[in-house]
């Protein structure tokens, strides 16, 4: 690897928090799968499309900062109610061994764990 | 004497007191929820149908099954069936669904799982919003036989209309008519064919029965003996209980919905999970519940003790919470409700015994 190469990953790597990203795991929806990383900077699972593209919607949702209000609590999984009331679609993935998590899916099919979603509106 | 003044002192106080001996159904050796990963229902209001999946599952594995066979999609199919003249608006819909399993009998999770990829992939929809779906199939399913459906299209979309329409128990949210647009799509791009060709015929040929014991439904009347009758069926029957409670206790630990027992308060939330184990923490009895929205934490389980499962190790982490940062490498599996605060938010209890 060039000094050049070296000075780009290494400035990357500060500059975009989402970048640092290291741990991706590949889920099984219905449709096929899926490659998601952990993000340190929002702690919580995202596509691995947003890690290389940082304007994905996932990601633009998170920087509007834009809270809806809480709902009353029902059997539900919260995430995914507000997931919907973004007007997004919810997709549920499995790991290796069949543990289920959904994910809000975004116009540009970028995908975040409805529980982060959760989190980050309260 | 002194001996028989303490003995007249204490008995009755120990006679009250709960049996909160450490049990765990997930962290014993061979434990059947090995096999029964943690559910999300997503957006859907079938909580009763995971419930009786992980209840009938984690029977079948006990006495020997090599794998889970309950799809909750089914049960949910079923349990519309079987009840559709009845009201699924009580408290009761555990029990019904185990009933309506155990009549209709079992449709392989691999079969109906495989059919719901087709139907998704047919009409380009996700899984989660196939289940919205088939939860709302139910005031039809009366007149769709296993076979083939005997509605037309007329009918069909008469009776989503009046589907749609409905607020069932374990279904309404205030999302309710956000998610209209997106059912009524589903509805025009799946059309009563995809459940009539492809789940209901597959699993006509595939349909077998399961053995499981006659359910026992209990209306909680009184909260004092709540926690101790559940910590009693765990101890004896070594299986998960079912519970109907108040949802509403995950997000706040302070919450109260049943103070008008049997009748639950309006924000109360009414849910379906299963207690999988006990013990004592700060001196109080905890009890395990296993939920079904998914295996992170989240803004309902984040003020909770909950236990954790290491994605790659598999080894567990008991005591754990949000404040870790466990949902990069953990699962969770289930959490640490105090039982004081859940006796105040049970309204039943259903048991395979």
């Amino acid at each position: 690897m060039t000094r050049l190469n070296m000075f780009v990953v290494l400035i990357s790597f500060f500059i975009h928090p989402v970048l640092r990203a290291a741990t991706c795991e590949v889920r099984t929806g219905l449709h096929g799968e899926e490659k998601l990383c952990w993000s340190e900077n929002l702690q919580g699972w995202i596509s691995q499309s947003c890690v290389r593209n940082k304007s994905c919607e996932a990601l633009k949702h998170f920087a509007k900062n834009s809270l809806l209000p809480k709902g009353p609590s029902s059997s539900h999984n919260q995430g995914s109610l507000l997931c919907q009331r973004l007007g997004n679609r919810v997709v549920i993935l499995r790991d290796k061994s069949s543990g289920e998590q959904s994910f809000c899916s975004f116009k540009d099919r970028s995908l975040v764990s409805t529980g982060l979603l959760d989190q980050k509106n309260l | 004497m002194m001996s028989l003044i303490f003995l007249l002192l204490f008995l009755p106080a120990q006679a009250l007191s709960v049996d909160c001996k450490e049990q765990n159904l997930i962290t014993e050796s061979e434990s059947p929820f090995q096999k029964i990963p943690v559910y999300d229902q997503n957006g859907s209001g079938t909580c009763y149908a995971y419930t009786t999946a992980q209840l009938v599952d984690f029977h079948l594995i006990r006495k020997g099954a090599k794998e889970r066979s309950v799809h909750p999609a089914w049960v949910s199919l079923v349990t519309a069936r079987r009840w559709f003249n009845d009201t699924l608006t009580d408290n009761s819909s555990t029990v019904k669904s185990l009933v309506a399993l155990s009549e209709l009998k079992n449709c392989s999770y691999a079969t109906v799982s495989k059919s719901l990829a087709t139907w998704a992939d047919k009409a380009r929809v996700t899984e989660s919003e196939i289940l919205n779906l088939i939860e709302k199939y139910s005031p039809i399913l009366k007149d769709m036989s296993l076979e083939k459906s005997s509605l037309s299209d007329e009918d069909f979309q008469s009776a989503m209309e009046l589907a749609l329409d409905d607020h069932r128990s374990c279904t309404g949210n205030p999302a309710w008519d956000q998610l209209l647009p997106q059912l009524r799509a589903l509805r025009v791009m799946s059309s009563p064919d995809m459940l009539s060709k492809l789940i209901l015929p597959t699993c006509e040929t595939s349909k077998h029965a399961i053995k499981i014991p006659k359910p026992k439904y209990e209306l909680l009347t009184e909260e004092s003996a709540i926690i101790g009758k559940i910590a009693n069926k765990l101890d004896r029957l070594k299986s998960p209980v079912a519970i109907t409670y108040c949802a509403n206790v995950w997000r706040d630990p302070t919450y109260t919905g049943l103070k008008n027992r049997p009748m639950p308060a309006a924000d109360c939330g009414q849910h379906a999970s299963i207690v999988v184990g006990k013990k004592m923490i700060g001196g109080a009895c905890h009890l395990l519940v296993r939920n079904t929205w998914g295996k992170e934490f989240d803004s309902n389980n984040k003020k909770w003790t909950c236990l954790c499962k290491h994605k790659t190790t598999g080894e567990f982490l008991d005591n754990c919470t949000n404040d870790m940062n466990v949902n990069k490498q953990y699962d969770v599996e289930g959490c640490w409700i105090k039982g004081e605060v859940l006796s105040n938010n049970i309204s039943e209890i259903t048991t395979l015994e």
